[in-house]
Parts: C-alpha cells; sequence; structure tokens
C-alpha cells in the first residue's frame, strides 16, 4: 500500500491540490513511527503505513489549516477530520482525506491491539476522498461494557479510583497537546487574568482540570485515545473519554464526527432532552 | 489599591431584624481595600443616599458595595446615587442581604449575620475588578407594531396612532373584530356588541396612520426594542385591491363545503368569503383548502362575475420586511374544548352547545336570524340548561383557574333569551358566583329576581338523550337534594384559554408563557402590560381570562407605554454585554448558534499583522447580556461586562473561604 500512498501524495502535490501532505515515517526502531510533513514531491518515499500508525494525524490540520491540506487518515481518524470541520475550523474542500484500510494499531507499551480497534466499524474507511486497500469492518458494534462495569461502582468507589489516578498526574498537559479538539488559542489551563485553575500539582486541582476539559471537549471528542495513549503516567482516560462517548450516544443520541452540519448536545435545548446528569 | 466604601442597610427591620448590621458594618473595615463602613437606618432614603456621596468626597472613595436588598429593587437608584458622587455607576455593587439573607434565615440570626457578611464580602470582592462603563444609546423606529386585531389590538392601534405614531396591525383573519365581533349584547349593559364595535373597526380602515394587514401572520422577529425587524407572511387572499366589496362573487360561489369559524360551524360558508357582513376590510379571501378551482382546477365562477376584475388565483403568499420601535401583543383566546368532558356529552350530543354558540344562535344577523333553535331539529326551546365551569376550575381538566367572565355571560345569556321568548325557562348550575365588578352583582341579581333564572349550586353529573329531550342529572348543594331537569338545550359555559400557537408566537419573541400558554406579564402588579422583552407589551384575553372593559383598560395602557416610549429621541441601553477577545478566539461558531438574540457575528479578520482569521464579533446594540456565549466557550474568549470572569472568579474564590476571623 505505501507504493500506492506515495504515488498519490506526489500526483496532489506535484499537481497543486495540496501544498501540504500530512502522512506517516519510520521513526527511531520499526514498531516506531511519527508524522512526516511533506511539501516537495519529491519527497514523497518516505511515506508509510503499518500497524504502528498510532497518531491521529487530524491534530495537525488546525496547526497548518490556513493551507491546502492532504491528510493520510485511518477510518477513525475521519471523525476527527469532521469534527473539526464541524467546528469551522478550516473547509471542506481544503483537505483532501486519504483514508488507509486498517486492520488496527497497536500499542507500543503492551504490543497489543488498541482497545477501540477491537469492534472497529471502520477498518474500511468512509467518507474519504481517496481510499486504500480494503479490510472488513466488525460484524459486532462498539463495546461500552467497560465503562457500564465501571458505573455500577458507588460513587465513594468511583471517587477513590479517580483519586488514585489524578494523584499520578504530573500535569505535563500531554493529553491536551494531542487533543485534536484541544485547540484554543489560549487554554484555560494556563490563564493567569483570572486564573481558572490553580497551577498547583494535586490530586484536587489535577482532577478538577480533567473536568473542565471533559466538560470541554463533550460532544467533541470522538474517543480517538490519543490523549489515553500520549499520558506518560498510564492514567486511563479513555474511561472517561468513552464515558462521554456513550452519554452523548445515550442521552442525546449524537455521535461526534458524523455530522459536519450536525449541532452538538450542550449548543443546543429541546424540550425532550434528557434531564440527567453527563458527567 | 482600590479605595471602596460599603454602606449596610437596616431597611427598617427588615434586615436589622435578623442580621446585626453594625458587626456586618465593622466586618467589612478589615476587608483590604475598604476605607469606610457604615450602617443606616434606610440606605435609598435621600439621607441615606447623601451619605454614600458625603463619604465618597470625603474619603475619596473610587468603588461602592451597598449591602441592602435586591438589586433589580435598587440598583438603579444607587447607580444614580453614586453617578451624583461623580463616580462612574458601574463601580457600585449591591450584595442582597434581605431576600437572600433576612427574610430567609430568620430562625438563625447568628448564622444569618455570618451569611450578610460572606455576601457583602463577595460583593466587595467583585467590585474590586468592576471597571467604569459608558453608557450606550439606540436610536427608535417610530412605528408601532400590533398583533392581533380582537378589541384589545383595536384600541392599542387607534390610541398610539390618535398620537400621532404609525401603526401596523397585522390579524390573522380575513377581518378584525376578534372575539368580540361574534358576541351579540354585552354585560353588564347589555349594548349591542356590533354597535359598540364597528364604529372601531371602521376607525381603524380610515385612520390614515394605521396599516392595517389582515390574512397574516408574524414568522420572524431580530432585534431588540427601538429596532426590532419583523418578517411578517401575508397570505394570498387571491382578491387584489381591484375589490368593491360588492359579494357577487361570495353569493354565485356554488362551493358551500366548508363550515363557517365565524358561525362557530353552525353554518356553511363558501370557499369564498367575508367572515360577516361588517368585515373590515370588506374584501373577500379564497380559502385555497377548499375551492373547487384550486382543487380541480375547473370552476372560476367568481372571477367571470367580479364587475371589477379583482378575483386573481396567480396570487403568492409574499412575506414582507418592517422595522418597528415597539411591539403590542394582543392575540385574544379560544374557549375550552368541551369535548374532553365525558359527563357532558363528549361534544357528540348535537343539542348541548358552547356559549360562542349560543351567542351566534341569539344574535339576529347570526345563521339563524337570531331565532335560538336547536341545532338538531332547528325546532324551538322551552327549558335551556346552562352550565358554569366548564374546563374553568377544575384540576382534573388541568384547568384550575377561574375564567372570570363565564358566570356575567352566562347570567346575560339566560335574560337574553327570556328578553326573545318570555315563555323560555332557564336553570343554571354553578360552583359559586364571581361578580365583582362595577354594576356587575346587580346584574346577576336582577337575572335571578327579575328574569326569573333558576341558579343551582352543584355540579351536573351526567347529561343523555331521552326522546328528544335531554335529562340533565346533577347536584343541588344548597338543598342537598339530587336534581334532575328535562332540557331542550344545554348552553356551557366554557372557559378561556390562549390561542392555539400563543406558545410559537411567543417564541418568536421570546417572551415568557406560563403553564397554559398565557403570557406573563413583567410584574402582575406593577407591571401589568409590561413583559421581560423591553419594547414588547401585552393586552387582553392572552395574558388571561377578562372583560372587554379591562381588555380596552390594558390595550390603552400599552398605547401610552408605546407612546412613552417613543417620546425619546434616543434609547439608554445597559452597557452590561458580552465582548469577544478576538485574539483567543477560534471560530468555532458555537457561541453564534447559540445566542438567541443573534447578536453575533462572524468576521474574518486579521487580528495580529498577517494573522488573519475566522472570528466572532458581539454586536453591541443587540446584546442583550444574557451570557449563554460566555458559558458556551470552551476558548474562554467571551466575557460579559459587569460580570467578567475576573469579577465572578474572585467572587467565588471569596465564597469559598472562611470569614475572617479578627471579627
Ligand atoms: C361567550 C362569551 C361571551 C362574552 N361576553 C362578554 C360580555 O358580554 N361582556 C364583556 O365585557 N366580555 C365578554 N366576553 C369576553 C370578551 O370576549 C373578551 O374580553 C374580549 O373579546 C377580549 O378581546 P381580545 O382582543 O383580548 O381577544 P380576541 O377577541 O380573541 O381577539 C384576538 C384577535 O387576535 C387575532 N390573532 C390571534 N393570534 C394571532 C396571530 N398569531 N397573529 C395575528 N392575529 C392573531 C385573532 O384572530 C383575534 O382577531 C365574552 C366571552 C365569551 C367567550
Ligand atoms: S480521545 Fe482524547 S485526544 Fe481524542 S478527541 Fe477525545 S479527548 Fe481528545
Ligand atoms: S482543555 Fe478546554 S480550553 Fe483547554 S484546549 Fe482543551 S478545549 Fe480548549
Ligand atoms: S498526559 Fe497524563 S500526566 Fe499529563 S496532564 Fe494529561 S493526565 Fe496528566
Ligand atoms: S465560542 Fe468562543 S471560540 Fe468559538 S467563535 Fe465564539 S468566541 Fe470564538
Ligand atoms: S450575552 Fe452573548 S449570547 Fe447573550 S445576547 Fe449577548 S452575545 Fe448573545
Amino acid at each position: 500500500m505505501d507504493k500506492e500512498l506515495q504515488e498519490l501524495i506526489k500526483k496532489l502535490l506535484t499537481e497543486k491540490k495540496a501544498e501540504w501532505a500530512i502522512g506517516y515515517e519510520k521513526a527511531y526502531d520499526e514498531f516506531s513511527t511519527r508524522p512526516a510533513f511533506i511539501i516537495d514531491p519529491a519527497d514523497t518515499a518516505r511515506l508509510i503505513f503499518n500497524k504502528y500508525c498510532i497518531n491521529n494525524l487530524g491534530l495537525y490540520l488546525t496547526k497548518l489549516k490556513k493551507n491546502k491540506l492532504a491528510v493520510v487518515c485511518k477510518g477513525c481518524d475521519i471523525a476527527t477530520v469532521f469534527e473539526l470541520i464541524r467546528e469551522k475550523q478550516f473547509k471542506r474542500e481544503n483537505v483532501a482525506i486519504i483514508g488507509v484500510a486498517c486492520e488496527g494499531v497497536l500499542d507500543k507499551r503492551t504490543n497489543k491491539l488498541l482497545e477501540k480497534c477491537e469492534n472497529c466499524q471502520v477498518k474500511q474507511p468512509k467518507g474519504a476522498d481517496f481510499t486504500l486497500g480494503n479490510a472488513k469492518n466488525s460484524e459486532k458494534p462498539k463495546s461500552y461494557a467497560d465503562v457500564v462495569e465501571f458505573e455500577k461502582k458507588s460513587s465513594k468507589e468511583k471517587l477513590e479510583f479517580w483519586n488514585r489516578q489524578f494523584e499520578k498526574c504530573i500535569r505535563c498537559y500531554a493529553c491536551r497537546n494531542v487533543c485534536p479538539v484541544c485547540y484554543c488559542p489560549d487554554c484555560f489551563a494556563l490563564r493567569s487574568m483570572p486564573e481558572y485553575l490553580s497551577k498547583h500539582v494535586d490530586a484536587d486541582k489535577n482532577k478538577l482540570f480533567h473536568m473542565i476539559r471533559m466538560q470541554h471537549v463533550f460532544g467533541r471528542c470522538t474517543d480517538c485515545k490519543a490523549c489515553d495513549t500520549a499520558c506518560p503516567v498510564n492514567i486511563p482516560l479513555s474511561m472517561l473519554t468513552k464515558k462521554l462517548a456513550k452519554d452523548a450516544k445515550e442521552l442525546f443520541n449524537y455521535e461526534s464526527g458524523a455530522d459536519t452540519d450536525a449541532r452538538p448536545p450542550l449548543s443546543t435545548y429541546d424540550e425532550g432532552d434528557s434531564e440527567s446528569d453527563i458527567m | 489599591m482600590a479605595r471602596i466604601g460599603v454602606f449596610v442597610c437596616h431597611c427598617g427591620t427588615n434586615i436589622a431584624g435578623v442580621v446585626d448590621v453594625t458587626r456586618v458594618a465593622k466586618y467589612a473595615e478589615t476587608l483590604p481595600g475598604v476605607r469606610i463602613s457604615v450602617d443606616y437606618k434606610y440606605m435609598c432614603s435621600d439621607p441615606g443616599q447623601n451619605t454614600i456621596i458625603d463619604a465618597v468626597k470625603k474619603y475619596n472613595l473610587d468603588r461602592i458595595v451597598v449591602a441592602a436588598c435586591s438589586p433589580r429593587m435598587h440598583e438603579g437608584t444607587f447607580r444614580k446615587t453614586i453617578e451624583r458622587a461623580g463616580l462612574n455607576p458601574y463601580l457600585m455593587e449591591m450584595a442582597n442581604i434581605r431576600e437572600h439573607v433576612s427574610w430567609v434565615h430568620s430562625d438563625d440570626k447568628e448564622l444569618a449575620t455570618q451569611k450578610a457578611m460572606k455576601v457583602m464580602e463577595m460583593a466587595v470582592a467583585k467590585v474590586r475588578r468592576s471597571e467604569a462603563l459608558s453608557k450606550m444609546f439606540a436610536s427608535i423606529e417610530k412605528r408601532a407594531l400590533v398583533i392581533g386585531g380582537g378589541i384589545a389590538g383595536i384600541q392599542a392601534a387607534l390610541d398610539i396612532a390618535g398620537a400621532g405614531y404609525k401603526v401596523v396591525l397585522v390579524e390573522k383573519e380575513p377581518s378584525i373584530g376578534g372575539r368580540m365581533a361574534q358576541l351579540d349584547k354585552t354585560f353588564p349593559t347589555l349594548d349591542c356588541s356590533a354597535c359598540i364595535l364597528t364604529p372601531k373597526m371602521v376607525a381603524v380602515s380610515q385612520d390614515p396612520n394605521i396599516t392595517l394587514m389582515t390574512y397574516a401572520e408574524v414568522v420572524e422577529v431580530c432585534g431588540y426594542v427601538g429596532q426590532f425587524d419583523v418578517k411578517i407572511k401575508q397570505k394570498a387572499k387571491s382578491v387584489n385591491s381591484k375589490c368593491i366589496g360588492c359579494g357577487v362573487c361570495v353569493t354565485k360561489c356554488p362551493n358551500r363545503k366548508s363550515l363557517s369559524e365565524f358561525n362557530e360551524k353552525l353554518a356553511p360558508r363558501k370557499a369564498i368569503y367575508t367572515p360577516f357582513p361588517q368585515a373590515v376590510p370588506n374584501v373577500p379571501v379564497i380559502d385555497r383548502e377548499t375551492c373547487t378551482f384550486f382543487k380541480t382546477g375547473k370552476c372560476k365562477i367568481c372571477e367571470k362575475v367580479c364587475p371589477t376584475g379583482a378575483i386573481e388565483y396567480t396570487q403568492q403568499d409574499e412575506i414582507i420586511k418592517e422595522k418597528f420601535g415597539a411591539v403590542v401583543v394582543a392575540t385574544g383566546f379560544n374557549i375550552y374544548d368541551h369535548s374532553n368532558y365525558g359527563e357532558y356529552g363528549y361534544g357528540e350530543i348535537k343539542d348541548v352547545i358552547s356559549s360562542l354558540q349560543f351567542e351566534r344562535l341569539i344574535n339576529s344577523s347570526g345563521p339563524t336570524d337570531g331565532h335560538v333553535v336547536r341545532p338538531s331539529d332547528h325546532k324551538e326551546v322551552k327549558n335551556v340548561v346552562f352550565i358554569q365551569c366548564v374546563g374553568s376550575r377544575d384540576e382534573s381538566k388541568h384547568r384550575p383557574y377561574c375564567s372570570r367572565v363565564c358566570c356575567m355571560y352566562t347570567a346575560k345569556q339566560a335574560m337574553l333569551l327570556k328578553d326573545h321568548y318570555p315563555e323560555t325557562q332557564s336553570y343554571v348550575f354553578y360552583i359559586d358566583i364571581r361578580s365583582a365588578g362595577k354594576n356587575y352583582e346587580e346584574f346577576v341579581q336582577k337575572a335571578q329576581n327579575d328574569y326569573g333564572v333558576v341558579y343551582l349550586r352543584g355540579r351536573v353529573s351526567k347529561i343523555y338523550e331521552r326522546g328528544d329531550k335531554l335529562i340533565v342529572k346533577g347536584a343541588d348543594t344548597l338543598s342537598g337534594a339530587q336534581v334532575e331537569v328535562e332540557a331542550d338545550m344545554v348552553v356551557l359555559a366554557n372557559g378561556l384559554e390562549p390561542k392555539a400557537n400563543a406558545k410559537e408566537l411567543a417564541q418568536l419573541f421570546h417572551m415568557s408563557y406560563d403553564q397554559y400558554g398565557f403570557y406573563n406579564e413583567l410584574h402582575p402588579k406593577l407591571a401589568p402590560v409590561e413583559t421581560a422583552i423591553s419594547g414588547v407589551f401585552v393586552a387582553g384575553c392572552c395574558i388571561s381570562p377578562k372583560d372587554i372593559p379591562d381588555t380596552v383598560a390594558q390595550a390603552s395602557a400599552t398605547a401610552a407605554k408605546v407612546c412613552a416610549l417613543f417620546s425619546k429621541e434616543k434609547l439608554e441601553v445597559e452597557p452590561l454585554i458580552a465582548n469577544v477577545n478576538q485574539l483567543t478566539c477560534s471560530g468555532c461558531e458555537t457561541c453564534y448558534n447559540v445566542c438567541p438574540y443573534s447578536a453575533i457575528e462572524m468576521e474574518d479578520k486579521e487580528v495580529r499583522r498577517g494573522d488573519m482569521r475566522h472570528v466572532a464579533k458581539v454586536l453591541e446594540s443587540v446584546c442583550k447580556g444574557c451570557g449563554a456565549c460566555v458559558g458556551s466557550c470552551y476558548c474562554k474568549a467571551v466575557d460579559l461586562k459587569g460580570f467578567s470572569d475576573r469579577q465572578v472568579m474572585n467572587q467565588i474564590e471569596t465564597a469559598t473561604t472562611e470569614l475572617s476571623t479578627n471579627d
């Protein structure tokens, strides 16, 4: 597939259909890949796609949004691109989406398939401008069994669990930095006038940071797991993002990144809206 | 360092009876930046206000906190006070230690005092971050929109026009007149409804200041007081301005498939029609739903017979855009649908009729030329039973309120019947009689004493047909007996409820309404014709059931409010509005989508040199300062003047710390 990919991108760059192409290249060892930013058609031979291409390249679109772009996307990453279009970060016609068929990506730390890849409905990408390769989508729907299991715990147990997790957090903000929808020019967490959140690192303040961030990304987060994989101290942020996805679906029948014209649940009001808590 | 003065009010014993105001004032002095703190019996009185002004001068104060009542009550007062003292009026904060403290915590004076100290301390924290704001002015479009052409709308339009301002009166039916046009005679004077209404309807059509739009509805509203942008849909009448109102078309139209709305479905009407002979304007409309030509493509008889060529089948609905400075909403009422009442036959017994049907039957220009005959067999009636409170004062039908006019119109109808047919006998079932009003009680007494109407206190449990009679079974709670009356006709006193589309109209204006759809006044006592939306006024039965005198009084009141508004050259508006920091805006359009007043505009702008971006901007004169955008912006790029994040964060921080102990 790599050859095909390289040729396609070379063509897009040569024909000036794109000014920048964002894809993957090999990093320091055979189990590692990193984003590659290509402007010269002669440079495309670096591009690859394999099961270590874990990054969601949608992240870089907002950084380069003033240009015409081509981006390599796994099926799941396309939701991010669509979400960013919904959020008016760039226009659909300025991004060429190159969908690549994907049999799942591996978490290098465990060498296991990412949990999100298990029942993946978009192994064969949907909504791309160009699609490379073939893969068979899972017949089973996305499973929320782990979230359901956690929801059964008492409030006290849940609190204890998260206190333990957030005690570990060093507020490196890696989770926020890799999040494609955390593109705010001036994040609340770093402001000082007013200081929305103390810069002090302790379980309470850390918890508050994550609660606010989750509230900011509700209805926008596509549950891409980038934050979860980036965290250096292995905080299972995916349990939060998955809960967001589950609540959006169950309470508002809403799915982030599905529709570029949608209005996310927290910025609309309907008399039939669910009254239950979302957090 | 700020130079803050804190002024603690006793409000007589309202606050001081519960809160230790001296302690609150003493505590204030310990707070950083506070230069002076005093307590006084009535801060809002002249000497109270002068204390503030003197202190500003003596201590060179630059910010003020008044710990007293709700800002709703006296914020305006104290803003003016400090303005007189030479300060910017927005450098004053109120701490509500009355509604939020003394009135709700009278059982624990110590805790109440501590809470008052905290509430005051929070206001000090907030005012420290307050910024001087400059007053804003908006221009006023001196034209009024009146919606609904019942007696309320007619009166309001005439009064506003009389003062010299232009008015557009929008009525959704083909004629103005509303319910009053359907009535026969009116209580308590028994003067003929048409005789007093028609001259007003004609006056509307002849007033050069009034533009009448019938068969039209408001479909979209933007803007705010002084500058409402309104879209009005003029439905195609299919008859143009060449019409001279001769009515030949109506006479010749062969299609009488519809039932007349004006005659409460007691008679058919043509496909081309004017609702009633005195209609204003006297121009017919074609009901396209039933017209043979519009259904089958054949007929066109009206076109053939019209002497002036006024029939125009190709007319289209039109959207007309207009600007108005103020709006009067007077959309009136419907009557309660009695088919919800099983005990009265689910609306299926033909000779059980509604009160409005009775008005049409007894009206000499009604479908039976004023003969009160039974809809089932057209026989004249002898015994008639009236039942009050149908869809009023009835929890089981979710209509717990009293409709106010039914006791009166029932007495009226029973008397009118006796006048027309001296040999008839009327019975009235009632819960109790509510006849408060000038000459109202006398009116009901007259029905009982001079007209021999039999009043039975109790509810009817069942009506059923026996032969060609109706058997009405009920209780007479005064004698304690069950009664059974054999009647020829039963007239129900249907309660009043809002128009079916009242809520949709309210939503266009962002007006609030109660659970039934009646519009909410700004204050039930002190602002009875104003709404929470400035520049939008309400009159008549769309607020609550009422009679014609009250309706007319309210209508004139709205006219006075509109004229007072229009008498100003410019409108002072609150500068407490949102503001986007375009440097931190990501252009996500969330605020643009949530703003209920369409006060956000998106623009492509160079926010810094070489940094062209898609960003939000607040339209200052449109923003109402509701803060919806502030809460929705995850980039924290919007702030609300007077309630900035810095002010509010300061307040929250203070709220979550202990009272300092050196008290
Ligand atoms: C059976 C009966 C008998 C009564 N008898 C008496 C009596 O004897 N004496 C007395 O004082 N009172 C009497 N009343 C009460 C009286 O009818 C009301 O007080 C009066 O009609 C209220 O006038 P209004 O203008 O508020 O409403 P309405 O008369 O209902 O007028 C409202 C107008 O607004 C129009 N409208 C509604 N929605 C819209 C819209 N969205 N856009 C444009 N136009 C719209 C309607 O078509 C209508 O023309 C009686 C009531 C009833 C039911
Ligand atoms: S999963 Fe994490 S990184 Fe991905 S969109 Fe959601 S919050 Fe952002
Ligand atoms: S956490 Fe909130 S403010 Fe910070 S970048 Fe993410 S969305 Fe923006
Ligand atoms: S990546 Fe992990 S450690 Fe860093 S801020 Fe996020 S949760 Fe905390
Ligand atoms: S919500 Fe905030 S970031 Fe988004 S457009 Fe409005 S001001 Fe800008
Ligand atoms: S505060 Fe914001 S949401 Fe409210 S009216 Fe102003 S711009 Fe609109």
